[in-house]
């Protein structure tokens, strides 16, 4: 396509003369300018942490796409904005304990590998920084795994500077300690006991367990269908509407969950934040709301439905609203199932595409072997996108219309 | 007030109209014009006249030479300088007639004809002597509109007086001034196709227009003003029928199929001065307009009249990036300005940098913009990829000839690719191919 302008078609008459004010640009600076408030959040409740990564994120991505470019003998592409936007993504998905590698291992693979190697922008048939983030799951899946920490805001709010809090919190997770289970367990609930009151039960199940299990098997095996580890110790999103947890949930309280006072992934945890972008994509219109509605339109109704099972209680008792605000699913569905590229194109198709994520992301929630379902139901997804473009078209005007048969 | 607007699709583009209100101003009688004989859809026009011969303002100078095709009369008395061919935007080696202009002017309007006595067939044979098509820029022969095959009933005739495209304000200015002469063209029109009830689509940036016919239309005459929603392509043919019937014309069909048949503005009047005064189709109104454009207006025009002559008299800015006969939507820029006046030139647009753009080297994001816009509900950036790669069978499977062209896809492509030139492209090899066979 990018060749019509000396190929074949030019000798073709062109027209419109005229154009709209988008660009490739324009929509992927606009993309930027929405993740912003996301990025002012993770700065202010994950501290310098948030600094650090994004910025070894975007210096990583910006430098491997320049290498891609020169390798492959393109244009040199990199202020097209879409790397930012790879790269602060991406950086979202790490934790805020992440080890500058993690970061820099992930960042240039997302680029480098998932999108340059595919032919760029416009190619690629994954979501780049998921693809990121499932090869950092996978390669320091210790690092991704296992280490949460709180926000800094308990920290700052009983007198530490900002530098400090921020300091603290990593250092309560080195990476070294992460493969002793039971010591996680009891240095995540030390750490933050303060915040949260574990009821005693569960700390006993939790250190009593085999410290070979993982967490999640750990809870399970404790008949606690929880979990997550990755989500954190207390954005325990299968754990809701159950005895043992109860009290947990009145801590994190939905104020918390919706403002971003929570553990969790550095971009993910602010619903406030994310909304604000999302609002902001949406009045320049630089996507249809169709995916994010109709993706937590979906979980949410299915974590009302099923969303008690796996914790012994029946149907229609889940909390749909905690399965909104916990883990990743407003970050995936609004800046990432939304991704031009590896989306559908027609309406139907979108509506297919968002259902079937809502409907993995549940899945894997709580049945799953994975405590968070959102990076793997979109890349899942990204898969079958050429699929859906083949098989639902949009209607064409004047065809098969029963209107019209007649007149024939 | 209800808006009636089709279903899918559509943009918004800014619509510039700054040449509304003003009135329509004779263009001066040019020295030379040159005659193209092939200005409508078709197989092209037969020249009955050789170099030197004299014409009358009128005349016949060219004839159809087929159903599809058009009559051509001469736009100017004189008489005949040469006989040539020429590169037009849209075709190579057209062949023209130059006539240098000498002998006396006619008065068309002398004396109004009674024709409420003629028959059908007779109305159809005289629109067709006057050579008239469709103004709109399709240029489709009139009287094959005018005579659908027997077994389709026309129950319905619609004015299109949408005017959809930005800056033209010519059909506007039209309807304005001439609102009496397009009802009894429409009222002529209806008794020739026969049908029932005419409908006047008008969109609603255009609130005189809608008032002025309002105004003249009596409660029991079988004619609706419908406003319709300002947007683009409100006008094309498909849209506006879908808009205001709710049908839909068949894929590969034409509007008569549903009983419908639709006439612009300029096209009404050129069959309302064909029929009361005898007239042919040898001047027609045209815009004038562009950024910086300050004598910019509505004009009437010979047909043949270079666009020189027009580009000379009222100016062209200093600065500019393009000349658009026709809309900028759909129309073709041209870089001879001997180019003359078609019958199907609705409009001469002047670009600013500003609102002309480059065709940028960036690759389909698949943002599924040219998706949403397309009125068609077709595939633009697929069917682009495939008319590029040459898989015009493909492409003509998923709808490729249903196309009509109107821009919206490449008006909105953030990555400028030219989706339009680029189905045009796999257009012309479909017919190529399938004509072969």
């Amino acid at each position: 396509m990018a060749r019509v302008t000396s190929g074949k078609a030019a000798t073709a008459p062109f027209s419109p003369h005229i154009h709209g004010p988008k660009s490739v640009h324009s929509l992927m600076w606009d993309v930027v300018i929405a993740l912003t408030p996301a990025i002012f959040a993770s700065i202010y409740f994950f501290g310098n942490n948030s600094i650090r990564i994004l910025a070894i994120s975007i210096i990583t991505a910006l430098v491997t796409e320049l290498v891609m470019n020169i390798i492959m003998k393109r244009r040199i592409t990199i202020f097209d904005g879409s790397a930012f936007i790879t790269a602060i993504l991406f950086a979202f998905n790490l934790p805020p304990s992440a080890p500058w590698y993690v970061v820099v291992g992930g960042s240039a693979f997302a680029i480098g590998i998932v999108k340059m190697a595919f032919g760029g922008l416009g190619y690629n048939i994954l979501n780049p920084a998921l693809g990121g983030r499932i090869f950092v799951m996978a390669a320091w899946s210790t690092a991704m795994v296992n280490r949460w920490s709180p926000t800094i805001r308990s920290l700052i709010s009983r007198g530490d500077s900002f530098a400090d809090a921020s300091q603290k919190v990593v250092n309560a997770f080195p990476p070294e300690v992460i493969s002793e289970t039971v010591f996680i367990t009891n240095e995540t609930t030390g750490i933050i006991s303060e915040s949260i009151s574990f009821s005693n039960n569960v700390v006993d199940m939790v250190s009593s367990a085999s410290p070979l299990n993982s967490l999640k098997d750990l809870y399970s095996s404790a008949g606690v269908a929880v979990t997550n580890i990755s989500e954190g110790v207390t954005n325990i999103t299968e754990a809701i509407g159950t005895g043992a947890f109860a009290n947990m949930r009145e801590t994190f309280s939905y104020w918390d969950m919706f403002i971003g006072n929570i553990p969790g992934c550095i971009g993910e945890t602010s619903a406030l934040a994310l909304l604000i972008g999302f609002v902001y994509l949406c009045i320049r219109k630089v996507i249809v709301p169709i995916i994010p509605l109709v993706y937590i339109a979906t979980v949410a109704l299915l974590a009302w439905v099923f969303g008690g099972l796996p914790l012994g209680g029946g149907l229609f008792s889940g909390d749909a609203l905690y399965h909104i605000l916990s883990g990743g699913l407003l970050l995936g569905a609004i800046f990432m199932a939304t991704d031009y590229v590896t989306s559908p194109m027609s309406i139907k198709g979108s509506i297919i595409f968002a259902m079937c994520l809502g409907i993995l992301t549940i899945i894997i929630r709580l049945w799953g072997g994975y405590p968070e379902g959102v990076s793997y139901s979109i890349v899942l997804m990204n898969i079958f996108v050429p699929i859906i473009d083949r098989y639902i078209k949009p209607k064409i005007y004047g065809r098969r219309n029963p209107k019209t048969e007649g007149a024939k | 007030m209800k808006h009636f607007a089709f279903k899918r699709g559509g943009i918004h583009p800014h619509d510039f109209k700054i040449s509304a209100g003003k009135s329509i101003v004779k263009f001066n009688i040019p020295r030379t014009v040159r005659i193209l004989m092939s200005q409508h859809l078709g197989a092209p026009a037969k020249a009955l006249v050789k170099e030197g011969d004299t014409v009358e303002e009128g005349q016949l100078i060219a004839e159809t030479t087929g159903f599809i095709s058009a009559n051509i009369h001469a736009s100017v008395p004189g008489k005949v300088s040469a006989v040539g061919k020429m590169d037009t935007p849209t075709a190579r080696g057209v062949e023209y007639i130059e006539i240098e202009t000498g002998g006396n002017v006619k008065n068309w309007y002398a004396e109004k004809k009674d024709y409420s006595k003629l028959s059908n067939e007779e109305l159809i044979t005289m629109v067709k002597g006057a050579g008239i098509v469709g103004m709109g820029g399709a240029t489709f022969p009139a009287h094959v509109k005018l005579s659908p095959p027997k077994d389709k009933k026309i129950t319905t005739f619609i004015l299109n007086g949408a005017e959809c495209e930005p800056y033209l304000t010519i059909d506007h200015q039209m309807m304005l001034e001439k609102t009496d002469e397009l009802l009894e063209g429409v009222n002529i029109i209806m008794k020739i196709l026969g049908a029932e009830k005419t409908y006047i689509g008008i969109e609603e940036n255009k609130p005189d227009a809608i008032a002025a016919f309002e105004d003249k239309i009596g409660e029991n005459d079988p004619i609706e003003v419908d406003p319709l929603r300002t947007r683009y392509p409100q006008g094309g043919e498909k849209q506006l029928i879908e808009a205001i019937t709710g049908l839909q014309v068949p894929s590969g069909g034409l509007p008569s199929d549903i009983g419908v048949v639709v006439f612009n503005v300029s096209t009404v009047y050129a069959i309302y001065e064909a029929i009361v005064y005898g007239k042919p189709l040898i001047e027609r109104g045209l815009t004038y307009s562009g950024d910086g454009v300050e004598n910019c207006g509505n004009f009437k025009v010979r047909i043949g009249t270079p666009i020189k002559n027009i580009l000379d008299e009222y100016g062209l800015p200093d600065e500019y990036a393009s000349i658009i006969l026709g809309g900028p939507m759909m129309g073709h820029e041209i870089s001879d300005t001997l180019l003359p006046v078609t019958k199907g030139t609705s409009g001469i647009v002047v670009l600013s940098k500003k609102h002309s753009y480059e065709v940028k080297d960036m690759p389909c994001i698949r943002c599924s913009r040219c998706y949403m816009v397309c009125p068609m509900g077709l595939e633009p950036s697929l069917l682009a990829k495939l008319s590029d790669n040459m898989k015009w069978e493909e492409a003509g499977a998923r709808g490729l000839m249903d196309c009509m062209e109107c821009g919206s896809c490449a008006y909105v492509c953030p990555s400028t690719i030219p989706l339009v030139g680029l189905m045009r492209f796999g257009k012309g090899l479909w017919r190529r191919k399938t004509a072969k066979k």
